[in-house]
């Protein structure tokens, strides 16, 4: 893998209390992620997601692998949730529409990394079946 | 008279403070405005009150290491907060204020996960679902009177109350 790709870690927002599944974007999955993001940011400013509500699925997170956070000098979070892609730089957030689908982006790849039963199990609102490879 | 009025107002005034003195205020901003802060404390720490931004479970503090899905269950869950410190308690006795304690409360969704509440100073009872705000809100977007009948999803098993010492409770 070249030293210069990102290594993202996407957390799957599911339980409340302990902790949720992860799973890592890298290379190829990475860049697209990074180009789809791109297409967002700036784009359609949105209002912020919805309330989460217990034992629903309440979006993705993804941010850089910690030891790409050591490196920088911002911790950037994205957070996707119903239609909404959220930036968090330090203290700052900007909302924006997922005209991409982000979202869907990051479920099927949860799907494909085998999270496809708990996000039916607390109603994701996606339609779940494994890529082909 | 009117003096004597004003002496017993400032002493009812003075205990309700010494009464509430350990009591959390509903504060969301302290556990929302910073992202950090926000993603890595989860229900249980803000039903301790207290952030370690390490994401806290039950008993990890004290060599207790949860097995799921098979712990989310009540009887798990509670060893791992009593070994915390947290001491189990009627729900309508309350902690009292003979000690600086606040109370919290147990839910779980069986074979799926577990959650807490707290009860704040204003008598009403918040929460924090895992890195989402901190909410005073139930499932049904109502004030939470008590977490025993607020609608809280699939957590439909109600395990019970405890007491936090948040100076002999300690969480990781």
């Amino acid at each position: 893998m070249d030293t210069n790709d990102e290594v993202l870690v996407v957390t799957v927002g599911v339980f409340s209390g302990r902790p949720n599944p992860t799973f890592e974007l890298v290379g190829p999955a990475a860049r697209q992620w990074s180009e789809l993001l791109a297409s967002v940011v700036g784009v359609q400013a949105a209002d912020p997601p919805p309330p989460t509500r217990l034992g629903e699925y309440y979006g993705f997170q993804v941010e850089p692998r910690a030891d790409a956070i050591a490196r920088q000098s911002t911790e950037r979070l994205v957070r996707v949730f119903r239609g909404v892609v959220s930036v968090y730089e330090k203290r700052h957030a900007g909302h924006w529409r997922d005209t991409a689908e982000l979202e869907l982006f990051l479920a099927q790849r949860a799907v494909d990394a085998g999270h496809a039963e708990l996000l039916r199990k607390v109603a994701a609102p996606f339609k779940l079946e494994p890529s082909r490879r | 008279m009117q003096w004597l009025m004003d002496c017993l107002g400032r002493i009812l005034r003075a205990v309700a403070d010494f009464v509430d003195r350990c009591l959390p205020r509903y504060e969301p901003a302290v556990w929302n405005s910073n992202p950090t802060v926000q993603k890595w404390n989860n229900c249980y720490n803000y039903a301790c009150d207290t952030q370690t931004n390490t994401y806290a479970q039950p008993g990890h503090a004290h060599g207790i290491l949860l097995n799921w899905p098979v712990d989310a269950a009540c009887d798990p869950v509670t060893r791992g907060a009593i070994a915390d410190g947290l001491t189990p308690v009627n729900c309508d006795e309350g902690c009292g204020c003979s000690e600086c304690h606040h109370q919290v409360a147990l839910v779980i969704a069986p074979g799926f996960d577990y959650h807490w509440y707290r009860k704040d100073r204003d008598g009403r009872w918040s929460h924090k679902l895992a890195d989402s705000p901190a909410t005073n809100l139930d499932n049904a977007n109502q004030l939470i009177t008590d977490p025993r009948t607020a609608n809280r999803g699939p957590y439909t098993v109600f395990c019970g109350c405890f007491c936090v010492n948040k100076s002999q409770v300690v969480i990781s």
